[in-house]
Order: structure tokens, then sequence, then C-alpha cells
């Protein structure tokens, strides 16, 4: 696969779920394209939102203008040289905002036969719309997955994505056959979810997808309005935001695990040593580590990865530097999120002058030479 | 033991601050009989920095109801303090962080009794009977100690905290006339507030004090209270100010003042710092030049995006340059605004360092 080096960019539709008061995500323009391949970026990642192209009726209908949008903001990307991922960040029935934040009666589309015809339908829809388009253009089938869900009381990991997306594979085969297609591991895109995904033998134009934001008591730390974090400061009193170091240990991981025993399974390894590379490597990265080796052959890309800008420069650095490494090291492409933001964008949303030079030369050491 | 100047030092919290004693712990997972030891001191040294200032509640030195006794203990960690920086050649700022009746964060001292310090002679005696004890436990130190008689005088203060302030200042005079006595302004030692001090003009040991953290939505942001005011506000927390830069929706939050605009946003940058928040500054010192004026706070706290904390730290350390301001830093080990991991000595904030060192 050619995407290597990519970040995502939102402001495609107008987004009105995250119109905060303060500031306005703005729409993206022309010129952020020739930028973000002048900082060096071979691709893309354009988050749509299904409400901004089609209405939740079955069958649906289509919203000319924010296709009409769409076919502008991917023609932008690939006058300026970029290849372009659409990643479906809502579909009907699902948003990840919604399941992250535990809003989970708004996301029904594994029990809505009518959602799930819906999100074929789109898929569909995009397939024939861009099956001219050269293979520079990727689909990414929904973002950040958090599927995970009981049917008949039966836990249901995996399999009702698998499924439902296997079906979006087979849709958007019969129009393109070498259309690149990403798909995300489960609950979320974590790493330990690949090892849940169906793995497609016979295509080759598959390419695997996680996130990667471990320890997550680092990469948001001061990220309020995440659970974990929300958790982490519960332990303390109000003005103990207490930084936290990379390497470096996880102040009160002991405490914290003592009393959120739900997140053993991803920090237990902390509890007794402090955090570096080689740790993040063993066993934080060991599932995508795993996958390579039992599909040494098949394609695996990052299609999320950042570290809060609240978190110490040199930390950043340091964790970002090694993130990247492994990647390289395990041959993955990657996609940092995101262009335009206030604690995660490259580029910084109330003033656009601020570059976040610590993650471009993380991306491109070459910047720092 | 060298005469101390108090040039540049930075805030400390040991066992005499109340947080350690309320929460049990200062930092998760580190005993706070560790967070002052000899390996600290060592780094103050290397940090080129002449001076600690020390956060001292009254709820360690005595009890907090009638008939007050004295914390031996307290004292003894007073003394133990005094004696590792007179080891180090390094001075020491006593920082009486609260007395009965006066907190800095308003609505209640440390013990749930409202600030009423201004109002209550009981507290004001009390306050008095602190400071003769401490005159009587530290003779022989004022090379290298000095006094502050008390930190951030809350909202309303005048008059009314001149005339207590001076009553102290009379008490430590009666036992030493050389010892550097530490004097801030009303409105959490707001710059504002200095020139409605009264200056001492025949007692060259008086510092006149003053606190800066403005805007606090910049150096203040992300932490608990500018969350709780966003919320409230309907805001999304959390945001990312930065300095210089712009400042939109600013109707939200208290305490910014008139901002100018650049292309219809409010602006921060050096001019508003140093012509606006601290044009006080620059007035006072213009009408005293003969006084030793001190800054016993300022910082950025350390979630704050790196450039532009230095930025703003550029600008304000520059003006206290210009005007002959001593400065103390906040903060050592700190959650949130502390520069040294306090789990790693290797770790701190060396670009801080190297602006608290740069020449004028």
């Amino acid at each position: 696969m050619k995407f290597q080096k990519g970040i995502t960019v939102t402001g495609i539709h107008c987004e009105p779920r995250w119109a905060y008061p303060i500031y306005h995500e703005r729409a993206v323009k022309k010129e952020d394209f020739i930028r973000i391949r002048d900082m060096g970026f071979d691709h893309v990642r354009l988050l749509a939102e299904h409400d901004a192209l089609m209405t939740e009726d079955f069958p649906p209908v289509w919203k000319e203008d924010g296709w009409t949008r769409l076919d502008e903001v991917i023609g932008w990307a690939q006058e300026s040289g970029l290849e372009t991922i659409i990643c479906m960040r809502s579909v009907p029935g699902y948003c990840y905002r919604n399941a992250y934040h535990l809003i989970d009666q708004a996301n029904t589309l594994f029990e809505c036969i009518a959602q799930r015809k819906m999100f074929l339908e789109l898929w569909q829809k995009i397939a024939l719309r861009y099956k001219d388009r050269g293979d520079d253009v990727a689909f990414e089938l929904l973002d950040r997955v958090g599927m995970v869900h009981y049917f008949n009381g039966i836990l249901m990991k995996g399999c009702g994505w698998n499924n439902l997306a296997g079906l979006a594979i087979d849709q958007i085969r019969e129009i393109s056959q070498d259309r690149w297609i990403i798909l995300n591991a489960d609950g979320f895109g974590s790493p330990e979810n690949l090892q849940d995904l169906s793995v497609l033998e016979n295509d080759s134009k598959i390419a695997y997808a996680f996130s990667f934001y471990k320890p997550e008591l680092f990469a948001k730390q001061a990220a309020f309005n995440h659970q974990i974090i929300v958790d982490y400061n519960s332990l303390t009193h109000s003005i103990k935001s207490e930084l936290i170091y990379y390497p470096g240990i996880i102040p009160g991981i002991e405490k914290f695990l003592e009393k959120f025993p739900k997140y053993k399974a991803s920090l237990g390894h902390y509890k007794n040593a402090p955090m570096d590379d080689t740790l993040l490597e063993t066993v934080d990265f060991a599932p995508v580590a795993e996958f390579r080796k039992k599909y040494p052959d098949k394609v695996l890309y990052m299609n999320s990865f950042a570290c809060v800008q609240y978190a110490n420069p040199d930390s950043r650095s340091n964790w970002l530097r090694c993130v990247v490494g492994l990647c390289e090291k395990y041959n993955i492409g990657q996609c940092y999120y995101r262009y335009l933001g206030s604690r995660w964008g490259i580029v910084d949303a109330l003033d656009e002058t601020y570059i976040d030079e610590i993650a471009l030369e993380a991306m491109f050491p070459e910047r720092s030479k | 033991m060298r005469k101390i100047e108090f040039k540049k030092g930075i805030n400390i919290a040991n066992e005499l601050c109340a947080w350690t004693q309320l929460d049990g712990q200062l930092f998760m997972g580190i005993d706070n009989s560790q967070l002052l030891t000899d390996r600290d001191f060592e780094v103050f040294k290397e940090w080129k920095l002449d001076h600690i200032r020390v956060m001292i509640d009254f709820t360690v030195l005595m009890e907090s109801t009638a008939p007050y006794n004295w914390k031996e203990d307290g004292w003894q960690k007073v003394s133990e303090t005094i004696e590792m920086a007179r080891k180090h050649e390094i001075g020491v700022v006593l920082d009486l962080h609260s007395t009965l009746g006066m907190e800095f964060q308003e609505g209640g001292s440390a013990n749930g009794v409202r600030n009423d310090l201004l109002n209550n002679q009981e507290h004001q005696d009390l306050l008095c009977r602190i400071w003769e004890k401490f005159c009587v436990h530290c003779a022989e130190t004022e090379d290298f100690v000095a006094f502050e008689i008390l930190n951030e005088m809350v909202r309303d203060g005048g008059v009314g905290w001149n005339t207590v302030a001076l009553r102290v200042i009379d008490l430590i005079r009666s036992y030493s006339k050389e010892r550097k006595i530490i004097y801030g302004g009303a409105h959490w030692n707001s710059v504002l507030s200095l020139k409605d001090m009264v200056i001492l003009e025949n007692d060259p040991n008086i510092i006149y004090n003053f606190h800066f953290y403005k805007p606090q939505i910049f150096t203040h942001q992300i932490l608990q209270q500018d969350f709780k005011r966003a919320l409230k506000n309907n805001m999304t927390g959390g945001m990312r100010w930065r300095y210089p830069g712009s400042y939109p929706r600013m109707e939200f939050y208290e305490g910014v003042g008139n901002l100018p605009m650049k292309n219809g946003v409010p602006y921060i940058d050096r001019q508003v710092i140093q012509q606006g928040y601290l044009g006080a500054l620059y007035e006072f010192r213009k009408e005293h030049p003969e006084l030793t004026i001190y800054c016993g706070e300022f910082g950025v706290n350390q979630f704050v995006h790196g450039d532009s904390r230095y930025n703003w730290l550029r600008d304000v350390i520059d003006a206290f340059r210009e005007n002959n301001v001593h400065m103390c830093y906040f903060m050592y080990k700190w959650p949130a605004w502390g520069i040294l991991n306090p789990y790693d000595f290797t770790q701190y904030d060396r670009k801080l360092i190297q602006l608290l060192n740069e020449e004028a």
C-alpha cells in the first residue's frame, strides 16, 4: 500500500455536533492540502459524516450538496499530489463518540436491520461514485469501531463487525477490484482486537488497521473528556493534576488499578515498571507484532495515533518517535491524528501560524537535521 | 553564612504546607518527607538560585482552636528546613501561607472559618503571636532567612490590611532591624495593589511583594477551575490558549479585562502583558526607584504548550529585569506546576532555568 505517512483531516462536512461555542471547526480549504503536502505527508484521511450525505431513511435520500463537497475535497487532495482515504466518521446507527462516551443507546447499527442496509447502501454509493478515481483513493469503512455487543445475551465480540464489513467489502469488490479498503479492528481500533478481524486471504488490497494511544494515561493525559482520565483524576485532589513523563512511572498506578480493576488488562504491566520503549514494544505493541508475524504478507496500517499536546514536550517527542519507529520496524503506514485542532492538531485551531514541530519531527526525522 | 539578597528563587512545598497534611501525599507514591532533601538543595545551587520560598500553613504550627497550642513537630520542621538551607548557603523566605481567619482561597481558612482576619481582633493577635514565635525561633538567621508576613491577602484589603501588616512589621522590628520582611498588597498580592501599600521610607529591609499570573485563563488553563468555569458556560473546557494569541469569546470569563483586538478578536501579546497587566509595576518602580520589589509567585502551569509558556515567561521576566524586580518562580515540585519531575531529578524544565539565568 502506498499510504505511508498521512494525517487525518476534519472539516469535510459541517460536523454540527462538534460546533463548540468558542470556536467552530472550520471547513477545510484547498490551501490546507498544499500545506499538508509541503509538510511531507503523502496522504490524507478524510473524515466524512453520513448525515451530510444521506437521510436516515430506507432507502436513503442522497444529499447532493454533501457529495459535491466530498468530490471537491478529494479533488483538492489529488491536485496537491496526496493520496486520499475516505473514512466514514459516522454511519446510520453508529458514531464512535456515542460509544466512547457510553451513550450506547444511540448506537443501534447491530440491532437495526434497516441501519445495516443503509450502511451497505452508503458504501455501494461511495464505490460507484468514485469508481473511476485512481487507486490513490482508498475506503475506510468506519472510524473507531466499538461494536462489542450482546445478541441474545451472548457477547458478540468482533463477529458483528466482521460480518457487516465483509458484506460491504463484497459489495465494493463487485464494483472495484483494485480499490484499497481499510478494515479497522473492533474496540475503537484497539491493537488487541486485530486478532479478531476476519483476514481475507485472497484479497491483497485490504489493509488491517488499528489505532495507538498506549498507555492512554500518558498519551491522553489531562484530556478531561476521556473516561480513563476522568477516572485517574478522581484519585486525587483537584490540585493534583500530575504530569506523566515518558519514559517514566505512572504516578499512583497501583492505587488506580486497585480502584479501577477494569484497566488492569491494559495497564497492569506498568504497576511495577516504568514506561519505556521496551515495554511499549513488548507489551503494548505486541498484538501488532503478533499479527505481523502471523500474516507477513498482509498490510497493516495505524490509522490514528497522537499524544495530546498537554504532555511534556520532551516526553511527547520520546513517545512519538518510539511509536513511529515501531511502525517503521514492522512496515506499517501511519496516519497522525489530526491536522487542525486545539489539543491534538498539528495546526492550532485558534492560531494557524502555530505548527506542532514535535509531531512533525517525529514523523519526518529529517526535519530536525 | 553569606548575606542573601533574595534575587532569584523558587517556591517549594514540604511538610510545612497544609496540602501535604490534608492529602497524605503531595505526589502519588512519594513520601512527603522526601520533598526537600540535600539533593534538592544541590539542584537549587546548580540552577543558580539564591533562595527558596517555603509555604507554611498555620495549622502545621499550632492548633486551630483555643488555646491554640503550638505544635512542636511543626516548629522542629521549620528548624530543620532552615538548617538545611544554611548548610547549602541558600536563603529562605518563610511564607506564612495562611493564618486563622485568612486563607488565600477565598471563602474559608484551612479550618473552615471564613476569612475574617481584618475584622477579628483575636485572629490579628494570633497572627502577631505566630510572628513573635518566629522571631524567637529564628533568631540569628537575619542574613539568610526572610519573613513574609502573609500570603495573598484576599479581595478586601486596603487600609485594613495595611494596618494589620504594619502591626506585624513593628513587632518583628522590635526583635530585629536587619530582618528582611516581605510585605504584599491586597487582592491576592495583585500588582495593582502596589500603589495602595504603605511605603516605609526609613526601612531599607522591607521588600514590596506582588504575585503575577495574568491572564489566568492562560496561565491556569485546563486546571480544574478553568474546566468548571468553561462547563458552566457550556463551553469546551481545555482549550489550549496560546501566547501570544487570540482569546475569542472572552465574555465568558471573569477578570480578563478589556483586551485590544486583532482581526476582530481579543489578542494578548507582550505589549498587553507589559503595558497592560504589568503597567502598575512600571508606575510603582518609577515612583519608588529605591525600593526592593519582589515577585514572590509567577508561573505558567506545565500543561500549557511549551512555546507559549516560554514566550509568556520571557516577556514577564524581561519586564521584571527592566524594573529590577527580584523574583521567585512558582513552583519547584508541585502537581501541574512543578518544573522538576518529582520522580526523576534528571527531568526538569531546562529552558525555564535558562530563561531565569539569562543576563538582562
